[in-house]
């Protein structure tokens, strides 16, 4: 058994036909929460399944402690913990039958297995329906099981691609403090697009776009990053309109006891009036993904 | 549980598969309660003398009636025997009380001077006739079948001799038609051999709700857990011999379920006792010294190699695609779309065609062709056995490398 070092991701990238989604990344991730935040086709997926050794890098390579992964093979995958996206389900097993043949497949001895599944699905709250076709599952109840295979094998290193998607907020408080405990001594890295996700727990935080990282760090760091570019104004509602056109607008609201409304502007260059705000590692999020779908923008 | 064990576990629950083994189940029972029924029954009709009668005997009153009347005839087919039963044959046939102006027989006759004094043998006559006198039964005069083996042998070398310029090649097949007893072992044999010959077709679907069954195998993951899988421990090369362990384990029993069906049905209809008789009574020029039961041994065990040679190929193009549908596409152009071309592609690929699972049935026993390997000699009936294996483990080895290198993008 290999413990925790360090993995590093050298000149990673892939192609697929023009289309560069990871495009020659250098990366060293160590013990600790790592949050990849992007778009949906920054190349989150593709990093994530590239360090999981469930796809080959067109160029480039993944070293786990100085070797290739591949090289490692079952050493390797053994230390792992990877829930996918789009992660499909046996509609005709039991939550318990689901985790224990995941158990098998990671190699968990059978007290081991029914130990390690009993505690991980009280700890995702489905130990009450354990024995239920996973066909009358909800979204949500899925999302959670799919935590907890990722969790059975009691991985060194666990990653997770969008891992709060079919969560409801009182689950994804739940995820969270789950997660944060889990991460002591080990490496968590997790991808999403919804900011709040990683701003409590990440030790260090990925901006990826466009294949690339573009920003890197704490969050006192990415939020320090984003001073002097976050400002409040507040306008009558014609005028928000037409700001709001021009900038990029992290919150409106209206001012209570007021016609105005109070616009949060995300730029270097604030109208007049503008006064400087406190940057969120949203804003942060917002600055660098300004040009994307206004989904995107969801938190 | 093992990995084996939950790939076996995964397949009987998933519900494609379910629904395709048991229909395996219920077509191999159905299938052999059909040909008890329908093509045990007797059912004659005749119009001679302007009368326009009509006999439907039911299956099991038939089967009893063939017996009772094919027991005179019992034991060693001499020439005695056969002489005896065309003089009959004829004795009945032109007599002129039994027909009308046409000579066309009257229905009650032909079942009390033909069918009952006769029993199977009517059938060996009629099959002789043809074969070995290339006349109408009614013209052939009784002494004839006194070189009933004289002619039978002279026919088999007449056919070989068209068959091969090698006296090598012609004498494997009559060294080994040596082997066969004079006179035949005779009885009832029709029954037997009616379920026999027909379990290839049987067969045939069983294998094609085989594949249905095992084509999501690894197609069927792509859609769901493929990135949980392969990113776990044993994910990869454990994964896919428990897989395919799992696949064939499955077949194997359903197979073996479905011919035990099939037996049971068989043996419920026709006994036992057609097993001991020689294949000769129904193709008198078989070359090999084979009983029913030998036949249908052979028969049977090609039907479970063909079965699993058509699920490892299944594996291989369920390895190889992303949906369960390209999978079952893939193989089903392999097993059946390629042999189906095979008129049109050179002849030695035709050949080689002719080995893949389902191509062969019942009646290669009955024929004289060989197989050349170094030099070496092969009746066709085993080289075809022996190729299913063959064929099965190169395409499970190409499908666990398959499902091994396997990305997810």
């Amino acid at each position: 058994m290999l413990f925790l070092q360090t993995l590093c991701c050298e000149s990673l990238t892939r192609r697929y036909g023009q289309k560069t989604a990871v495009d020659a990344l250098d990366l060293t991730f160590t013990e600790g929460v790592w949050g990849l935040l992007g778009a949906n086709g920054a190349g989150k997926t593709t990093l994530m399944r590239m360090l999981c050794g469930i796809l080959q890098p067109t160029v480039g390579r993944v070293r786990y402690g100085g070797a290739g992964i591949e090289a490692l093979g079952e050493e390797y995958r053994a230390l792992l913990g990877y829930l996918p996206q789009d992660f499909g389900y046996y509609p005709d097993f039991t939550a318990k039958e689901f985790l224990l043949y995941i158990a098998s497949l990671k190699g968990l001895s059978k007290a081991q297995a029914m130990q390690r599944s009993e505690a991980l699905l009280r700890e995702v709250g489905l130990y009450e329906v354990r024995g239920k076709r996973l066909r009358t599952y909800s979204g949500g109840m899925k999302q959670r099981l799919g935590i907890a295979q990722a969790m059975l094998n009691d991985p060194q290193i666990l990653i997770l691609d969008e891992p709060t998607a079919g969560l409801d907020p009182k689950e994804r408080v739940r995820f969270r403090n789950l997660l944060a405990e889990y991460a002591q001594g080990r490496l968590v890295l997790l991808s999403t697009h919804i900011v709040p996700d990683v701003e409590s727990i990440a030790d260090n935080i990925l901006l990826m776009k466009a294949g690339r990282i573009v920003e890197q760090g704490t969050v006192p760091q990415l939020v320090k990053s984003a001073a002097g570019r976050v400002w409040l104004t507040a306008v009558p509602p014609a005028e928000a309109d037409r700001l709001e056109a021009v900038y990029t607008v992290a919150n409106r609201r209206r001012v209570p006891d007021s016609d105005e409304v109070e616009l949060r502007l995300i730029t270097a260059d604030p109208p007049a009036g503008a006064v400087p705000a406190a940057p969120t590692l949203e804003d942060v999020y917002l600055y660098h993904f300004a040009d994307t779908a206004g989904e995107e923008r969801a938190v | 549980m093992s990995l084996y064990c939950w790939e076996i576990k995964k397949t009987l629950r998933r519900r494609s598969s379910a629904i395709s083994l048991g229909l395996a189940l219920v077509l191999a029972f159905g299938t052999a309660l059909l040909i008890g029924l329908l093509d045990l029954r007797h059912s004659t009709w005749s119009s001679a003398g302007g009368r326009d009668e009509h006999i439907d005997v039911p299956a099991w009153q038939e089967v009893k009636n063939q017996l009772e009347w094919t027991k005179p005839w019992r034991g060693p087919l001499t020439t005695e025997k056969l002489i005896a039963a065309q003089r009959l044959y004829r004795g009945a046939v032109d007599d002129p009380a039994n027909s009308d102006e046409h000579g066309l027989m009257y229905l009650d006759a032909w079942e009390a001077r033909v069918r009952k004094p006769l029993g199977a043998m009517l059938g060996l006559l009629g099959n002789s006739a043809y074969k070995l006198y290339s006349a109408e039964q009614r013209a052939i005069g009784p002494e004839r079948y006194g070189e009933f083996y004289a002619r039978r042998q002279a026919m088999l070398e007449q056919d070989l001799a068209e068959q091969y310029k090698d006296d090598g090649d012609r004498q494997f097949f009559l060294a080994m038609n040596a082997q066969i007893e004079t006179p035949f072992a005779f009885g009832w044999y029709e029954g037997t051999y009616l379920f026999a010959a027909l379990f290839d077709d049987t067969c045939q679907f069983i294998g094609m709700l085989l594949c249905v069954a095992m084509a999501p195998l690894f197609a069927g993951e792509v859609q769901t857990a493929a990135a949980v899988l392969l990113a776990a421990k044993h994910g990869r090369a454990k994964l896919a011999r428990a897989k395919l362990a799992a696949a064939l384990t499955v077949t194997a029993v359903v197979y073996l379920l479905c011919a035990g069906l099939y037996l049971a049905v068989q043996v419920a209809f026709v006994g036992t006792g057609g097993w001991a008789l020689p294949i000769q009574l129904s193709d008198l020029t078989a070359p090999a010294a084979m009983t029913y039961a030998q036949a249908q041994i052979w028969d049977m065990a090609l039907g479970l190699a063909h079965c699993l040679a058509a699920v490892a190929v299944t594996a291989l193009a369920s390895a190889m695609t992303g949906s369960p549908f390209a999978a079952l596409a893939a193989a089903g152009g392999v097993l059946a779309g390629l042999p189906a071309l095979s008129n049109w592609l050179p002849a030695a690929l035709g050949e080689a065609l002719a080995f893949l699972p389902f191509v062969t049935h019942y009646n290669e026993l009955i024929h004289t062709n060989l197989f050349r390997l170094f030099g070496l000699r092969v009746w066709m009936p085993w080289a075809r056995l022996a190729a299913q294996p063959l064929i099965a483990l190169a395409a499970l080895s190409l499908a666990a490398r398959g499902w091994t290198k396997r990305q997810v993008s």
